[in-house]
This record gives C-alpha cells, sequence and structure tokens, in this order.
C-alpha cells in the first residue's frame, strides 16, 4: 500500500501563499489516491492557470498545466484515449465557472469519468484579487471597484441541472473529509464535480477559515439523502449566511455507464485495412 | 466526318432542393463504372433551398485535376440557368431545356434542344420531382453511357428507397435516355471515346481523402465542431468510427475539439480535428500550447473566403497566413497544403508521422475546392506507407526513482517522449516555460535553450524535407507558382497554353512551413515566374520573398470566391506576356 507522501514530488514546494486553501486540497488529493492505492503511472493530474492549478507540479504523477480554461477539454480527450487512467482536473473557479464555463456544462454532458476539482475561493488569485464568478453580488475588487454587478455562479445547482450525477461540495480546511469525498468521486464511473470551498487569505480575507469552520455541515451526516434530486436542489439553492452543506449533495446510484468510447496507446500502431471502404466508395456516397 | 471527343463537360443549373446534386452524383456513378474520369465541382449558394445553384462534371478519358469553365453541354433545370450560364457553353455545345420556357436571348446562338421534362416525368408514373431523371437520361444518351451503368447507379444511389420508387425514377431516366436519340447530331457527335482500360476506381472528395488517411494512419481520436466547408470530414469519421476504432466526437466549440485531441495526443492517441478559418482563429492559443507540450496534433483546416464568415460555401486561399502565424509566441508548427485529391491521401498520412516524430501541431491546409470537389481516381497506393511514432521513451531512459527528463535537451531537439502508464516516466508538461524536467522555471539561461530546442526541431526538419521540383518542361517561356488546389487548374493552363503556343511549367509548393529547399534556385532559374495564388494580398509571394528574398512580380489573384479555371489562367498569363 502506498502512503500520501508517495504521492508527492521530492526536492519541489508548493509556491502557494501560507495559509492558501490548496494545502488542504492538495493534501487531500494524495491522501484519497492513497487510500485507493492508485498508480501514480496510471493517474493523470490536469490543471488550468491559476493558483489551485499549479498542483500537479507537486505530485509525483503524470501531470499537464494546461490553459486559462480549458483543462477540462484536455482532461476528457485523456479520458477518452485511455480509459485505464485516472484523470483528476484541479482548477480554479475562474478556469471552470469564467473562462471554461461552456467547457464545464459540456464536459457534465459528456459524462466521461473524470473527477473534476475546483478551488472555489471567490477571487481571481494569481491576478492579484478580481471577483470571479462565484463572488458575492457587492463585492469590491480591483476590477469591480464599484462593487461585483453580477450574480454570483450556483455551481452546485447549475451542474445538477445540466444533468451532472455527482455533485458535491468539500472545504479546504476539513482535510480527512475532503480526502473521502475525492476517493469517492475517483471511484464514480461518471462525470464528479466537488466544488472545494477554499480560503484565500490574502485577497478574500472575508471569507476565511473562521468563517467557514462556524457554517459547514456534513450533509450526509445531517440526514440528507444523496439520491434524492429534489433534496438536493434544495441544499445547493439554501442560502450560505448561516449553513454550508459539504459533502455529496447528489449522487446518481441507479444508472451504469459504458466504458469511454475510445482507444488506448498500443492500439494505435494497428494500421486499418483499406479495402473494404475503398470498395465501399467505388460508388458516389457523401 | 463527325468524331467522338474524349472528354464532355456538362453544367446543371436548378434550384436548391431540386435534385441538382443527385443528378450529378448518379452520373459521377455511372462514369466510373464505364472507366472513365470525372471532377466534379458545385457552387452553391449557403442557404438550404430555392436558390440557384450548379454543379459542373468534367467526364474523361483521362485523370482529371481540374474543372473547366467551357461547356459542352447545359443541363438547365431552371429558368435561371438560360438567364445566367449560357454563355459559358461552347460554340458547338447544346443546352437542354424545359421545353416550357421560351428561350428569348436573342444573342444565343448555339444549338438548344427542349425536353418535356415534366411530362416525361409522369408519363411513366412519376412525380415532377423525377425531371431529373429525366435529365439524366438525356445526358447519358448523349455521351454514350451504357444504360445497365446508369440504372445499377440509381439503385445504388437510392437503396434505401422503396422498389416503387426506384423503379419510378429508372423508368424517368429512360424516358430521357430515348429523347437524346432525337438531338440533332449535325454539328458534333458528343459521344465519348469508350475506355479501353478499367481499373477500380475511388470516388472521394478531398475531405474525404484526408478522413481515410486518418484512418490509415492509425488516428484514434477525432474532434470538431461542424464548420462549412470541413464538416464532411466530421460525417465521414462519425460514420466509419466503431469500424476502425476511432473515438470520435462533435463537441461544444473548436477551443473544446482542439483541446480535447491534443489532451488525447499526450495520452498517446493519434489525434486529429478538422475546421475552417473562423474556427481554426479560436484554437490557436491552443495550437501554441501543443507547440509548448510539444503534443502531436494534426489540424485540418478547409479554406473558405473570409474575412469573418465571408463565403461558407465557396473557395479561397486566404488563411495561409492566419495559418502560419497562429498562436502566441515562437513555436515549431509545421504547415502542408496538398495540390490533388491524388496528393492528399499520402499527404495527411505524413502529418500523422510528422507531427509525431517532430512532437508539435502540424496543419494541414486545404480549400473547398480541393475539399468538397469529386473525382474517381485510382484507388490509393498504401503499401509504401508506414506508421512512424516518433522518438518514445524506453526502458533504457526511463529513469526509474527519478524525474523523468521529457524535454531533454539533444542535437536535435527531439526528447524521448513518455506516455501516461509508461512506469518511470512521469513528469508534468507545463504551458508555462519550463527545464527539461517539465517544471516550471524564469531562469534566463533555461529559457533561451529551451526556445532553442524547440525551434531546431524545425531546422532538424528541413533537412529531410524533399527539395521542390519543377513541373513539366525545364526551359519554358513561364513558371506558374503556386500553393494547395490551385495545382489543377494550373496543370490544365500549361495544356491550353501549350496549344497557343507557349511553353510553361509549375512550380507548387507543399511544404510551406517550413519551406521545402531549393525554391530560391529554381526562381532564380525560371525564365519569367507568375504567381497564382486565390488570395488579395499574394501571401505565398510574400512567404517566398520574406524566406528567400526572392520577389515574383507577376501576379494573378483572384478573391472572387470562386476557383481559378484553367481557361482564365491561361487567357491572364497571355495578357501578361503580351503587356508591354
Amino acid at each position: 500500500m502506498r502512503n500520501a507522501m508517495d504521492y508527492k514530488r521530492k526536492n519541489v514546494q508548493p509556491n502557494w501563499c501560507p495559509g492558501c486553501g490548496n494545502f488542504g486540497i492538495d493534501a487531500a488529493i494524495k491522501m484519497a489516491l492513497a487510500k485507493l492505492d492508485r498508480d501514480p503511472n496510471q493517474t493523470v493530474l490536469v490543471g488550468g492557470i491559476g493558483c489551485g492549478s499549479n498542483l500537479p507540479y507537486w505530485s509525483d504523477t503524470y501531470g499537464l498545466v494546461t490553459l486559462h480554461g480549458r483543462p477540462l477539454p484536455i482532461a476528457v480527450g485523456i479520458k477518452r484515449a485511455n480509459d485505464a487512467l485516472q484523470v483528476i482536473v484541479t482548477a480554479g473557479d475562474g478556469d471552470t465557472y469564467g473562462i471554461g464555463m461552456g467547457h464545464f456544462i459540456h464536459a457534465i454532458r459528456a459524462d466521461v469519468p473524470i473527477v473534476c476539482i475546483v478551488g472555489n475561493n471567490g477571487v481571481y488569485g494569481l491576478t492579484k484579487g478580481q471577483a470571479s464568478p462565484t463572488a458575492k453580488r457587492g463585492r469590491i475588487t480591483p476590477s469591480t471597484p464599484q462593487g461585483a454587478p453580477y450574480v454570483p455562479i450556483n455551481p452546485l445547482a447549475l451542474a445538477m441541472a445540466a444533468g451532472g450525477r455527482f455533485v458535491a461540495r468539500g472545504y479546504a480546511g476539513m482535510v480527512p473529509m475532503l480526502a473521502d469525498l475525492i476517493a469517492e468521486a475517483m471511484q464514480y464511473r461518471g462525470f464528479a464535480l466537488i466544488d472545494v470551498l477554499q480560503p484565500c487569505v490574502v485577497y478574500n480575507k472575508n471569507f476565511d477559515y473562521a468563517y467557514y469552520q462556524s457554517r459547514v455541515v456534513d450533509a450526509r451526516a445531517s440526514g440528507h439523502d444523496s439520491g434524492d434530486k429534489t433534496a438536493a436542489f434544495q441544499l445547493a439553492l439554501m442560502s450560505e449566511d448561516k449553513k454550508i452543506p459539504i459533502g455529496v449533495i447528489y449522487k446518481e446510484t441507479n444508472a451504469t455507464l459504458e466504458p469511454v468510447a475510445g482507444c488506448s496507446f498500443i492500439e494505435a500502431n494497428d494500421i486499418g485495412d483499406m479495402q473494404p471502404l475503398f470498395e465501399h466508395y467505388s460508388q458516389f456516397k457523401k | 466526318m463527325i468524331k467522338s471527343r474524349p472528354a464532355f463537360n456538362l453544367l446543371i443549373g436548378g434550384r436548391a432542393g431540386e435534385g441538382v446534386d443527385v443528378t450529378g452524383q448518379i452520373l459521377a456513378s455511372a462514369v466510373s463504372s464505364a472507366g472513365w474520369f470525372f471532377h466534379i465541382n458545385n457552387e452553391i449558394q449557403n442557404v438550404i433551398q430555392g436558390y440557384h445553384n450548379t454543379l459542373q462534371i468534367l467526364i474523361s478519358l483521362e485523370p482529371l485535376f481540374s474543372h473547366s469553365s467551357r461547356f459542352s453541354a447545359i443541363l438547365a433545370m431552371d429558368e435561371d440557368t438560360l438567364a445566367q450560364d449560357l454563355q459559358t457553353l461552347e460554340p458547338d455545345g447544346c443546352l437542354i431545356y424545359d421545353e416550357i420556357w421560351t428561350l428569348n436571348d436573342e444573342s444565343f446562338k448555339g444549338c438548344a434542344y427542349p425536353v418535356p421534362f415534366n411530362d416525361l416525368a409522369m408519363a411513366t408514373g412519376g412525380t415532377k420531382l423525377m425531371r431529373n431523371m429525366v435529365g439524366l437520361g438525356v445526358i447519358a444518351g448523349m455521351i454514350g453511357l451504357d444504360e445497365d451503368n446508369v440504372v445499377k447507379a440509381i439503385n445504388n444511389r437510392f437503396s434505401k428507397k422503396s422498389d416503387d420508387v426506384i423503379e419510378k425514377n429508372i423508368l424517368a431516366m429512360r424516358a430521357g435516355y430515348e429523347q437524346a436519340k432525337k438531338i440533332a447530331t449535325d454539328q458534333r457527335d458528343f459521344k465519348i471515346v469508350p475506355q479501353t482500360h478499367t481499373e477500380p476506381l475511388l470516388i472521394t472528395s478531398g475531405n474525404m481523402l484526408a478522413a481515410m488517411a486518418a484512418i490509415k494512419a492509425g488516428c484514434r481520436f477525432f474532434s470538431a465542431y461542424p464548420m462549412t466547408p470541413s464538416t464532411s470530414i466530421l460525417h465521414f469519421l462519425a460514420k466509419h468510427a466503431a469500424e476502425y476504432k476511432m473515438s470520435v466526437h462533435h463537441v461544444e466549440d473548436e477551443l473544446s475539439a482542439v483541446n480535447m485531441a491534443i489532451g488525447a495526443g499526450f495520452a498517446g492517441a493519434r489525434s486529429m480535428v478538422a475546421t475552417s478559418g473562423g474556427g481554426y482563429a479560436l484554437m490557436t492559443e491552443a495550437i501554441s500550447l501543443a507547440g509548448m507540450l510539444e503534443v502531436p496534433v494534426v489540424i485540418i483546416e478547409v479554406q473558405r473566403p473570409g474575412p469573418s464568415t465571408g463565403l461558407p460555401t465557396r473557395t479561397g486561399q486566404g488563411d495561409l497566413r492566419q495559418v502560419l502565424h497562429a498562436g502566441q509566441g515562437d513555436f515549431p508548427h509545421i504547415v502542408l497544403s496538398p495540390g490533388t485529391h491524388e496528393e492528399v491521401f499520402g499527404l495527411v498520412f505524413e502529418a500523422f508521422n510528422m507531427a509525431e516524430k517532430y512532437q508539435c501541431p502540424v496543419t494541414v491546409l486545404m480549400e473547398k475546392y480541393l475539399a468538397e470537389s469529386f473525382v474517381n481516381l485510382p484507388r490509393p497506393d498504401t503499401r509504401g506507407l508506414s506508421v512512424d511514432r516518433g522518438l518514445l521513451a524506453t526502458n533504457d531512459n526511463l529513469d526509474i526513482g527519478e524525474v523523468y527528463q521529457r524535454y531533454k535537451i539533444s542535437a536535435d531537439g527531439i526528447s524521448p517522449r513518455s506516455i501516461p502508464g509508461m512506469v518511470g516516466g512521469s513528469h508534468t508538461a507545463s504551458s508555462y516555460e519550463h527545464g527539461e524536467d517539465g517544471y516550471f522555471t524564469e531562469d534566463p539561461a533555461y529559457v533561451s535553450k529551451m526556445n532553442e530546442k524547440r525551434m531546431c526541431k524545425m531546422e532538424t526538419l528541413s533537412k529531410t524535407l524533399p527539395a521542390i521540383a519543377l513541373e513539366g518542361v525545364p526551359d519554358a517561356e513561364v513558371t506558374l507558382v503556386c500553393w494547395g488546389s490551385t495545382l489543377g487548374p494550373a496543370r490544365q493552363a500549361t495544356v491550353l497554353l501549350k496549344n497557343d503556343g507557349v511553353t510553361a511549367n509549375i512550380l507548387h509548393i507543399k511544404y510551406l512551413r517550413p519551406l521545402q529547399p531549393m525554391v530560391h534556385e529554381l526562381l532564380s532559374k525560371s525564365k519569367r515566374p507568375i504567381l497564382i495564388e486565390g488570395n488579395i494580398s499574394a501571401q505565398l509571394g510574400g512567404l517566398i520573398r520574406e524566406q528567400t528574398g526572392y520577389e515574383i512580380v507577376d501576379k494573378i489573384l483572384d478573391y472572387s470566391g470562386r476557383p481559378f479555371a484553367p481557361e482564365r489562367i491561361a487567357e491572364r498569363i497571355k495578357r501578361i506576356l503580351t503587356a508591354i
């Protein structure tokens, strides 16, 4: 059995600010991989661009740091090319709910079994604190000096409305619980979203660990039936002022998914026999 | 004495939705069965139904590379054809039109033959919709096509329709075939010389050949967003995906398409996308990503005229500069462009080998004219083709226990590629500048080294590219310089010029980036190079000047959205030669 440290890349240290929520997410991913004893050679972490998207660098697995907004299609392409791989996306709320929103909805619809972990801190940390699509309305940031004018994205409700079958919310301050959540998502045969409440201690000081610590509630432990989509929507739409439910919000259990229509590296050497095609197109066909 | 001729060029004009396409397609199948060669060029309005469309089908004893703008016959299925297209008829050509229309073009002096299309279609129990089958029969009879070949082609084309419907279509065709016997033959016999040799022929478009080459090359992943005129590649591969174990996806947009293909390429699958100019513009950030990650991916860009939405169903060569300069920063990117249908298959196959060998994006540029024109040709010879997956990590260089040096600096710029799943090959491939292990770096020495390593791959490739060769007579009076499918009409133009006593040869550039060797040498030796290009800014001319210092002064540029016609090229060359 491997332990979490086995997935850590030697001689490198994360470049996040002290107290960053990404440390919790990083630790939880490694704990989940260890819990399931995943082969690092068969694991691919895919980041976009942002603080959390650098996470692949610190892992002794295969990894990709891609473009802002594009980790999802890249991850889906990897999984479709080789279904044996465990593919995990580590992106931010700007990546996923802003510039990459189109891909988010369509990756859910495609339902390819990848785990999408979104560090949701309400800000663009890497570009110094502008409002992200999940920022509360009225929030004052360098790009919204009069207050953020937009209605914030509700990732969980949106994912469920798009047909998401595994929709969860984690909290970067409760690492063992987040690790369990990631492990459960990794075993799910479908697209799994984990929106992670992630304090940004530099640019979003009002939403710090103390804020979340006093509000998060384990949904299942409080009696939530994660198989009940109506109840799941109610939780997702709940005001976050007093309580924030975390854990698996919705998980469809009665459906099974066919293996991903894909291929493997080995097969690519096998050249097709062209004669049947040539024969077929000896008459005019479009 | 009236003699049969080796070729017959037909224009079919009609309203969209009236079966102009179907008529041409059935005729093409029957012609191919007879062993003759054909070239179909469609000129369609970008609407679904109602507007005047034309289909041009040139039929010949010899393989064809081009359409021709002078017609032996015109089959008018609508009145717009009478109003717009008659001047394209050869002096001894024949117009076939519906007898219900009056021919009031007084300048028209040719032979005109009215046919009761509707009556003949309905006399045999059919409907007015089958009038195109009457027209098909008339043409088949005129050119001496065996009626059985036409029946076979109808059966094949309508295989999903009921026996009754097929029978009625055949009867309508036979009625037309009978009519052909009445067409006056005192001026010209339209019969084509029968083909003596026959070999199995493939009926195909440039897009279909690109798709077939991808299959042959072991492409296992294809993603696209529909965009005219590239869409038939998606349709073809989606149709054959299961047979050839290809993962084919119509995704949400071109950003997704290309990024997904890059993901698949990173995971070890040969992958491809296809789009047109607008979609390619959306893909450019990711093309730069593939260059940085050193991930192989093949991109087919089928040009239509821009700017912006431009003319979706027409042809042009305005995207060369976009493709050459796609993406932020400097990175290796190979750009190829086939000249003929025959070249498409081999060049797309080669694109996959190049993408993996040089671990970078490869763009294959085509035009609507090549991509959607149908021809029949001998089946591509696949015996000499072999897959080269490039330099991959092996047990010798997979250093277990150490971080894998994915971007190890080497003399030729190529580093052994590890694929997820390979034990000991794990690394992070990064879009940020990185060191040999993929880990991001801002160390100026490393930043320079890695730029040099990547760009070195283009030099390595340059050394292996075939030198360009002149096509045709060596000491010609003029050298036609072109790229892409302008080659076909240019080739035919040299034949026309020869008949007029002008010798011409061709310099066709297939490897555009890196530019294949010897371009400057051959241009310097040629007596009078003339650039022929389908854009307003002479993009290839600019590229040649930039890369070789040679300026081609004489230019024939066409940006009308229509393909070059051989007759027009020949005419303009003669004008250039006679100008003082």
